[in-house]
């Protein structure tokens, strides 16, 4: 036992050595901790712990397994005792040396997981397993990120879930690529996990009302490719309206890239949320508040209760911004007569003083540009009068959006050419081209059989030269 | 209007019980022009659908359907008996008379039954047995002598003499009242016409018979088929009137009006009495005039109804309608409201015209109300409900509704009682609609490439026939190889891109 504790403390032999050397101390490495018995390794010397003597951020991978050996063996009170140390591993591990040992730390994040949720404190798991996330690259799929959200959202989490959510967005056309070679060391990422993740971010970001970035996320989750529909899209879609309803009051179309199946399944699942949106969009608050007693049970069944409630709370925000391109001046007496509460909550709040407070949020929110004038002091007689203001000319606000919004797409731009290139000279494409040359004549496949690929024009432009407008158009109609 | 249970509604409007035996008038392929409904409605319900006419036409009754020839003068008085009670016996008398004369034996009972649940007392209202015996006699010998001859002709193979043998045929139908069979005898004349002139002759009878069952599609297939024929001018000269008062019918009827207008005011003013079996001179007026007025501008009104040299013949004709058009476009609006709102009843009380009649005023209302606001930048709601003769509060709600609909740019200041026009800042708008543009572009991208990622790592969602541990083989495959084995799949899904 000493010697093995002897080579775990030589292992890696100097922290400065060339890359292809760690590699070959790491397969090393790792042949000696897979041939150990996992009794060997959990075995606790009198008096000296192996733990202690090794350090997480540099003997990473003896650490972890001698943290599973003992898992293993000691089984549910073992992860009380050495919770401490599985933390530390957590936000310290080398992630070079992890990652070649991917199904071992899946192991161990997933005993570590359930213990936190078994127990029912989820929220003592976030703060380590975002830190192991961002250890690795963040922008890069792995199994850690749904298993994060999922804890995320259990312990209501939502704002440390957004920093990893956020994170992804931003860079994910860069990690694209690294997500398969990720996949490869995980060896277990489905599309289900996929699925969830996208469906989970959605609901983070619902979670702290950014609509935008849910739907955002929904969409990924409902234009997934592929020869069948799985139920996590359709979930996926039920929110997805709801949110648009959120977002813009309407419901958002189906992206056009969407697999016709999947099309199809949408359609044909989500008839009662179709007729609660007809009823939403009518502005009609009795029609709704029928509609709505029917929808329920279907709501409650689907777990998006939460997500109509807001819904029925925006109609009433909505429709009062409505008001704002039909009237200058308006009283709250007249708003309140239109009968907008929908929430079905009952007291004060459908009447005169809470429409007003209603409105009197909205404006602090600015939500909308109003403002509220009382015709006399005394509150009893008092007539509350709404002012909307013109549209506010934001004109310095949106120019500085503008130039955010071009900074964006341009480095979007420069991603997308990285990318087009490594397609372009990925095996199956050129394939597939010179497939395509065969069928179109050999005039082609005599251009094709130049072996200068890099000269090669790879057929979908999104090249330097090519004007911005064109681009812009192959996507404006597809929303 | 087939009736099957027509259940009516005497003058003191008192639920009279009725038999059962209407059924049998039913029978057969009998039919009458007006619509599909399958029963005549009660005046009550009439007037809950907002269709029955309460108090007098401007009309007189006798000169009015004098204008017409033909079977449309029977369908105009039962259409004027089924909703306006004043003059219901007098128009079904009138009908009675004039059915007496044709040999339409099954709209005569027709007819008769409405009297007589009107007013059973009355002596025109007795079962003339005499009649209908000797006629439906008359009828079915005639048909089976004319369908003899037919028969002759076809066994001689005569061109001609079929085409002439269906025209015979259809003719006898037609008055007899059995359109869905003339229609049919029109249709079979198309093989054995020999010359466009026989196409021309069959179209306007199959014209006819369509707008009388009122199946417009049909109409408009043989409108075009005449316009689609070589003709000689003088030939183009007659025909040209009928063409357009029939082209402007279809579109009204499918609530074109713009189009409808157009046809109307294209109609030259030859056509004088020649079409009275369809449509009269002064018909061409109102719904020509009507149709204008809904659907153009001021200026245009000006430009091509009132200094139209054609149409002034028309409209001279109509001097209400005129007097309206003018008042409307020298923009007083209140007076040419008034004159519409007199002659309501007589459009109401119109075949053609009394399904759009409510939603024409309402169209010149509106537009009117634009029309007079585009000129203000602020009005006060009191002066514009004189303008338009009506009261502030009904005027607001008719602006929230024009501005629910986008068709007013304004807003209510409802405190000090105005109507402000917008203000709209391009500037701004631009700058939103950019920033809109562009969020949308660079979401969609990023939409596309994680899907394209996606397919790329192999995440394609599966159905359940291939079990997860063919999806993560595949995978695996996927990375040991660096693709080479999955380059079927990758090759499909590269042809999704394209």
């Amino acid at each position: 036992m000493d010697k093995l504790i002897d080579s775990f403390l030589s292992f890696p032999s100097s922290p400065n050595i060339s890359e292809s050397e760690l590699q070959k101390q790491i397969q090393n490495h790792l042949s000696l901790l897979n041939r150990a018995p996992a009794a060997t390794l959990a075995y606790q010397h009198a008096g000296t712990d192996v733990l202690a003597l090794l350090d997480p951020s540099v003997n990473s991978l003896a650490y972890l397994y001698v943290l599973v050996a003992r898992i293993d063996l000691g089984q549910k009170d073992a992860m009380e005792v050495v919770w401490r140390q599985v933390v530390t591993f957590l936000e310290t591990f080398n992630p070079k040396q992890v990652r070649c040992a991917q199904d071992i730390f899946r192991r161990l994040v997933e005993y570590f997981f359930s213990f936190a949720t078994e127990s029912g404190k989820p929220i003592i798991a976030v703060r380590p397993i975002k830190k192991a996330i961002l250890r690795f690259n963040p922008a890069k799929f792995s199994f850690l990120h749904p298993l994060f959200l999922r804890l995320c959202l259990e312990a209501k989490c939502y704002r440390d879930a957004a920093a990893i959510v956020d994170i992804d967005i931003v860079e994910f056309p860069c990690a694209s690529t690294g997500k398969v070679v990720e996949n490869a060391r995980a060896g277990e990422v489905t599309y289900q996990d996929v699925l969830t993740y996208f469906l989970y971010a959605g609901m983070i970001y619902m979670g702290i009302k950014e609509w935008r970035r849910a739907a955002d996320y929904l969409t990924y989750a409902i234009v997934a490719p592929g020869s069948a529909c799985s139920q996590i899209q359709i979930d996926a879609y039920k929110k997805y309206i709801l949110v648009g309803l959120l977002l813009d009051g309407k419901s958002l179309p189906i992206p056009r890239s969407t697999t016709s199946v999947a099309n199809r399944a949408y359609k044909a699942l989500s008839k009662p949320y179709e007729s609660f949106v007809v009823a939403f969009k009518a502005g009609n608050p009795e029609l709704l508040r029928t509609e709505v007693t029917q929808l329920v049970d279907v709501f409650r069944q689907d777990n998006n209760t939460g997500l109509a409630i807001q819904c029925l709370e925006a109609f009433r925000r909505m429709q009062i911004i409505a008001l704002r391109d039909t009237y200058v001046t308006l009283s709250t007496e007249e708003i309140s007569k239109k009968d907008l509460e929908v929430t079905g909550r009952g007291g004060d709040m459908g009447g005169k003083e809470g429409t007003e407070a209603v409105i009197l949020g909205m404006i602090e929110r600015e939500e909308i540009s109003a403002s509220l004038s009382h015709s006399h002091p005394n509150p009893e007689q008092s007539q509350t009068t709404v002012h909307f203001h013109n549209h506010p000319v934001d004109e310095s606000c949106n120019l500085a959006a503008l130039q955010v919004e071009l900074r964006r797409i341009m480095t979007l731009n420069k991603q997308m050419k990285t990318i087009n290139k490594k397609y372009g000279m990925s095996r199956e494409f050129i394939q597939y081209m010179v497939k395509m040359a065969k069928m179109s004549g050999s005039s082609v496949l005599a251009g094709m059989a130049e072996p200068d690929l890099m000269d090669f024009d790879y057929g979908f432009s999104w090249a330097e030269d090519e004007p911005e407008e064109t681009i812009m158009q192959d996507f404006e109609d597809d929303m | 209007m087939r009736l099957v249970q027509p259940r009516y509604r005497a003058i003191p409007y008192k639920q009279i019980g009725l038999g059962t035996t209407d059924r049998s008038r039913s029978s057969g392929k009998h039919r009458f022009r007006e619509d599909s409904r399958d029963r005549i409605k009660s005046w009550q319900e009439t007037r809950y659908e907002g269709t029955l006419v309460v108090g007098l036409p401007k009309f007189d009754l006798d000169t009015y359907i004098s204008g017409y020839a033909g079977r449309t003068r029977i369908d105009r008085l039962i259409h004027i008996s089924t909703h306006s009670p004043p003059l219901a016996i007098e128009g079904l008398k009138l009908a009675i008379k004039l059915l007496k004369q044709t040999q339409d034996v099954p709209r005569f009972k027709f007819a008769l039954d409405i009297l007589r649940k009107l007013s059973p007392e009355d002596a025109d209202a007795a079962q003339d047995d005499a009649w209908i015996e000797k006629t439906s006699r008359k009828v079915v010998g005639d048909t089976e002598r004319i369908e003899a001859d037919l028969k002759s002709y076809k066994h001689n193979l005569i061109k001609e003499s079929i085409r002439i043998g269906h025209e015979d045929l259809g003719n006898h139908l037609y008055a007899s009242g059995d359109l869905v069979g003339a229609f049919k005898c029109y249709s079979r004349m198309r093989d054995f016409c020999t010359t466009p002139k026989h196409i021309v002759d069959m179209s306007i009878q199959a014209i006819k018979v369509c707008i009388e069952q009122g199946h417009y599609l049909t109409v408009q297939s043989h409108v075009l088929k005449i316009r689609n024929l070589a003709r000689a001018p003088d030939e183009e000269e007659l025909l040209r009137p009928k063409l357009c008062v029939v082209t402007g019918l279809t579109q009204l009827a499918n609530g074109d009006f713009r189009a409808a207008a157009r046809s109307f005011l294209d109609c030259p003013p030859t056509l004088l009495n020649t079409y009275n079996e369809v449509i009269t001179a002064n018909d061409v007026a109102t719904y020509g005039g009507l149709c204008a007025l809904a659907s153009m501008e001021r200026t245009q009104l000006k430009t091509e109804v009132l200094d139209n040299v054609e149409f002034r013949n028309f409209l001279e004709l109509e001097p209400r309608m005129r007097k309206a058009i003018s008042f409307f476009h020298t923009a007083k609006y209140s007076n040419c409201l008034s004159i519409l709102e007199d002659s309501k009843n007589d459009f109401l009380l119109d075949i053609h015209l009394h399904k759009h009649t409510n939603r024409l005023f309402e169209l010149i209302r509106s537009k009117g109300i634009v029309q007079y606001f585009i000129p203000f930048s602020c009005v006060t709601l009191g002066s514009m409900a004189q303008a338009f003769a009506t009261d502030e509060r009904t005027l607001e709600k008719e602006l929230v509704m024009m501005i629910g609909k986008g068709a007013l740019d304004a807003r209510i200041d409802t405190k000090n009682r105005l109507l402000t026009a917008k203000e709209t800042n391009l500037r701004a708008a631009v700058h939103r609609e950019t920033l809109a543009v562009a969020q949308n572009y660079e979401r969609l991208a990023r939409m596309k490439l994680m899907r394209m990622n996606m397919i790329r790592s192999g995440l394609e969602v599966r159905g359940s026939k291939a079990s997860t541990g063919q999806v993560n083989m595949g995978i695996a495959h996927g990375q040991n190889s660096s693709w080479t084995g999955n380059s079927q799949k990758a090759e499909r899904n590269w042809r999704e891109f394209m």
